[in-house]
């Protein structure tokens, strides 16, 4: 059944990648056809025209309570940027204003007037090492961080965003089924000089990748920690964030960002509490 | 008095008068140098523009490039002369204020803009422009060819 649901999965990457191909070559033919009176439109543009990138460095204050590490209080860097060349991306999200998944590598393949759409890897999971000492007994958690492959697509409208994602293959070697999927929403809008931001996520895990890291088996269990198998789940994050420029290359910013775990996630016998994060900073954008 | 003598009065003599005459050369130089300075700050005065006007802030700074932008303006204009004065900008054919009889004045308003804006002095009833000044825009993000803004939320 799973093998089905990756297959299916997969397919659905493939076939996306060939229709969205297939569009392209479509809108080149028709670009070609139109006349040289007409106004430029996103699809005419070439892939020079989405080379570049940005690169924001941030310190300030940040405080952030999460069952993946001790608690954050105090002085923080926060580092976020993209850079796109010949539809090859890097991006970068430590930190405020966005979702901090880490690293992340792809190719933007296609662009419309409202979406874009790549292939990229997503952190799916971050990792998990602690020891914990359980009567006669030490339960160990040594898990490496999983990071899958995918399709992802972004639209635009307006001051509106929308983000979907779906990732069927697994970089981990310990960890190689699995399917990971996203949905985000975002909307900004401005007061004065002042840009708010609220966006609103979804993160899906099936049920291969939430056992693997919070599924305790018969012999690891202890007096206080029973077996526990865990199933998919979805984890929703709210998140609100405020911005102003003090000047072209100086951006204050404040947010701040709340999770609530999957129930197959809290279930567990080991942790079972939602994550928070507040930060207020300036950023130097480049 | 023996040569050597009237060698050491003469080179003394010469010695003195070489001092002289350089003592007076900078004496000269220092006296030329005051002077220069002076008329140059006199001719700065006779010469100062019979027209001013100038502008705080004189940048604008919005998130994004394209957004509107506020900000509090404050324009200053002098004239050597009274007379009667508008100041106008470019976004408008009216005259944002008037003044009459005056030699100086002083205007202040709230600007919302998403392009710079050209500010000038005129005299009433007079397309000439006396003096101008410009509110330009800046931003920290520039709008580029990807419309989703990663810097903004993801």
């Amino acid at each position: 059944m799973k093998n089905k649901m990756k297959t299916a999965a997969l397919s659905l990457v493939i076939a996306s990648s060939l229709i969205t191909s297939s569009l392209t070559l479509a809108q080149e033919n028709l670009s070609q056809n139109q006349s040289e009176s007409d106004e430029l439109t996103k699809s005419q543009l070439t892939e020079d025209d989405f080379n570049g990138g940005f690169l924001k460095i941030g310190y300030g204050y940040k405080t952030e309570i999460s069952p993946y590490h001790s608690e954050v209080k105090g002085g923080s860097l926060f580092v976020n940027g993209r850079y796109q060349w010949e539809g090859l991306f890097v991006e970068a999200f430590y930190g405020a204003n966005e979702r901090n998944e880490g690293l992340s590598i792809g190719y933007n393949f296609l662009n419309t007037e409202q979406w874009s759409f790549d292939i990229n890897t997503v952190l799916a999971h971050g990792e998990i090492k602690s020891e914990i000492f359980d009567t006669d007994k030490i339960f160990y958690q040594n898990f490496d961080s999983t990071q899958m492959v995918g399709l992802r697509a972004t639209g635009n409208f307006d001051q509106s965003t929308v983000q979907f994602m779906l990732a069927p293959y697994s970089l981990n070697d310990e960890l190689d089924k699995g399917v990971y999927a996203s949905l985000w929403l975002g909307q900004s809008w401005q007061v004065k000089n002042w840009q708010f931001h609220s966006s609103l996520g979804f993160t899906y895990r099936s049920a291969d990748i939430l056992d693997h890291y919070y599924g305790i088996s018969e012999e690891e269990a202890s007096e206080h920690f029973q077996a526990y198998k865990a199933g998919s789940g979805v984890d929703i994050t709210g998140q609100l964030s405020a911005s102003y420029p003090i000047s072209s290359s100086l951006l204050f910013e404040s947010y701040i960002k709340y999770t609530d775990f999957a129930s197959s996630i809290n279930e567990n016998p080991v942790m079972n509490f939602a994550s928070k994060e507040f930060g207020i900073l300036v950023s130097y954008v480049f | 008095m023996n040569l050597f003598h009237k060698k050491s009065i003469f080179s003394h003599a010469l010695l003195s008068q070489s001092l002289f005459t350089h003592g007076f050369n900078y004496l000269l130089l220092i006296s030329l140098m005051i002077v220069l300075i002076f008329s140059s700050s006199l001719y700065a005065a006779n010469n100062q523009a019979p027209f001013t006007l100038t502008i705080t802030p004189k940048q604008c700074v919005s998130v994004e490039q394209g957004q509107d932008c506020y900000v509090d303006i404050e324009l200053n204009w002098h004239a050597e002369q009274a007379n009667n004065y508008c100041v106008f900008s470019s976004v408008q054919k009216e005259p944002l204020q008037c003044w009459t009889n005056s030699r100086e004045g002083t205007y202040s308003k709230e600007v919302v803009a998403n392009s710079s804006i050209q500010f000038s002095l005129r005299q009433v009833k007079s397309t000439k422009v006396l003096a101008s000044q410009q509110l330009d825009m800046a931003w920290v993000y520039k709008k580029s060819a990807r419309r989703n803004a990663s810097w903004r939320m993801f």
